[in-house]
């Protein structure tokens, strides 16, 4: 898979801080008539499905699967993990249709399924916080490096590699940081969903976005110094070594 | 009357959620205020709201533009599993997994503070136990709230014995150590100085606890929240606040090497 070039959010999608996004879901989740309306929708498909409505169950999929298929693929490292969690994830639903509970919305359970399958993947995989180093033989490379087969251009490449960057602080987080992240910066759900989905209070999912976030920027912002200092000290070296050449009989 | 460096401490750290919208009317109303008139936390504003942008430029471009299409490999192996066949045939599916939670609430509830966790976490079941006592909250409600519970690692509460059995390694791990404590403040435990690791002991358990014992209740309203020192929330700010009565959440990311000068999350709810 090619990593597609990065790119900051415009203002208008991402940063609506104050006043006018309080309370509210985010960019992405439906507004509540559409949410409610689509809720009613499931329900119907899922009454039909029980029923044995091949058709419905797989509209059921299709409605919901790029969503699901999302919030698995940020929470694993190759689109290969996600369609199967996904794929287990709609076996799960299919074997449980019957005892669905119509009181609560069928995303919510799919989601919370999808995230616990993601999770208990990036547990049995490695440990959180280990390093790649080691797991190439067994799993192949390591995400940050599975998808540079491809020569890019050199602004590409840039691209890239902030995109890895980026990319690497997001995956120094814990999976539990991670998951709410997801389901709230790409899903845009709210701090009460994301709550019934990973079986916690609202007060500890708002906790876990608070630390998310202060860790991500805090691991970011140490990146960047990190970058800064290795520059500061390759600087220092050249002009050292400057002085040297210039001593040395030609 | 807050100085000026107080003011900043804390809308420094109520930024992360500021830059979400996720912070109450109030609170977004307080630091949009302050912004306003501090060019630091201006500032800081700034690389919070930047390095939220790279975050979810990333998770937006790792899936843009994917279209996954999961139903004929599904269907497949529904068909391969006779699941498909069974359903047509209209004879239910049969998940293995046990049906939902029917426990009676207190009695779901008992078996969660039954488990070995809660009995290692005595101070802290005390807690619960107190809060419960207080009476002031709706019914119990010990039923899982999403339905079915075949939700491949199980909620928390099935450690219990209450709903499904586990399938996976679910939440037995590190989201343990992270889940929201309720600091019940008639608690003596909790009253004595006791140290604050000892305060904030955890499980997710403890979690879903609460959740059912008062937050599904609609007992609880928000009051305040902010980041403190987990020794000066010991010590100083959940005595007063108790004479408030008011039920706290306490979060800390990993109670298991917690230390009292390590920075917690303190949201206090006062009870309907």
């Amino acid at each position: 898979m090619a990593v597609t070039p990065l790119k900051m959010v415009s203002d208008s999608q991402n940063d609506k801080p104050a006043g006018d996004s309080a309370g509210k879901a985010g960019d992405f989740a439906p507004d509540a008539p559409s949410r409610k309306e689509a809720t009613r929708v499931d329900h119907d498909l899922i009454r039909r499905a029980q029923k044995g409505d091949e058709a419905a169950f797989a509209a059921l999929v299709e409605r919901h699967q790029k969503r699901a298929w999302r919030v698995a693929r940020n929470l694993v490292p190759r689109d290969e993990d996600a369609d199967d969690i996904v794929q287990d994830a709609y076996m799960r639903v299919f074997r449980s249709l019957d005892k669905f509970n119509f009181d609560y919305g069928y995303t919510t359970w799919l989601f919370r399924i999808v995230t616990n399958l993601a999770i208990d993947h990036l547990r049995k995989r490695r440990p959180v916080g280990i390093g790649a180093a080691g797991e190439e033989d067994e799993n192949g490379p390591p995400p940050d490096q599975e998808d540079q087969k491809v020569e890019q251009p050199e602004d590409a490449l840039i691209r890239d590699e902030m995109a890895q960057k980026v990319r690497a602080c997001i995956d120094s987080l814990a999976p539990h940081f991670r998951s709410v992240m997801v389901l709230r910066e790409l899903e845009g759900l709210p701090c009460a969903e994301i709550a019934e989905i990973v079986g916690a209070t609202h007060v500890t999912v708002r906790w876990r976005l608070h630390r998310g976030r202060k860790l991500f920027q805090d691991e970011w912002e140490r990146r960047e110094r990190e970058i800064e200092r290795e520059l500061l000290e390759r600087k220092t070296n050249n002009t050292d070594i400057g002085v040297v050449d210039r001593g040395e009989p030609t | 009357m807050k100085d000026t460096k107080t003011t900043c401490t804390e809308v420094e750290g109520l930024l992360p959620l500021y830059v979400g919208g996720d912070l109450e009317k109030d609170q977004l109303d307080f630091v949009a205020g302050h912004l306003q008139g501090c060019t630091d936390c201006a500032k800081a504003f700034s690389r919070t709201r930047e390095a939220r942008g790279l975050l979810r430029t990333e998770l937006l471009d790792l899936v843009e533009g994917r279209e996954p299409q999961l139903w004929p490999a599904l269907r497949e192996q529904l068909q391969a599993e006779g699941l498909l066949q069974q359903a047509a045939s209209g004879v239910p599916v049969d998940s293995n997994q046990s049906s939902p939670s029917k426990l009676e609430p207190a009695a779901a509830l008992a078996s969660v503070l039954a488990h070995p966790r809660w009995r290692r976490t005595a101070g802290l079941a005390a807690g619960i136990a107190a809060v419960i006592a207080l009476g002031k909250m709706a019914p119990l409600g010990g039923d899982d709230p999403l339905g079915p519970n075949d939700l491949g690692a199980s909620p928390a509460l099935a450690e219990g014995g209450s709903a499904a059995p586990k399938t996976g390694s679910g939440y037995g791990g590190t989201v343990a150590s992270s889940g929201a404590v309720p600091l019940d403040l008639t608690a003596d435990s909790l009253l004595a100085g006791a140290s604050a690791p000892e305060l904030v002991g955890t499980s997710l358990d403890a979690d879903s606890a609460i959740k059912a014992t008062v937050e599904e209740s609609g007992g609880l309203r928000p009051v305040g929240f902010h980041e403190q020192s987990l020794g000066e929330i010991a010590r100083d700010n959940l005595r007063r606040e108790r004479d408030a009565g008011q039920v706290f959440y306490l979060n800390v990311p990993n109670p298991n090497t917690t230390r009292s000068g390590d920075v917690g999350l303190v949201s206090s709810y006062s009870l309907q």
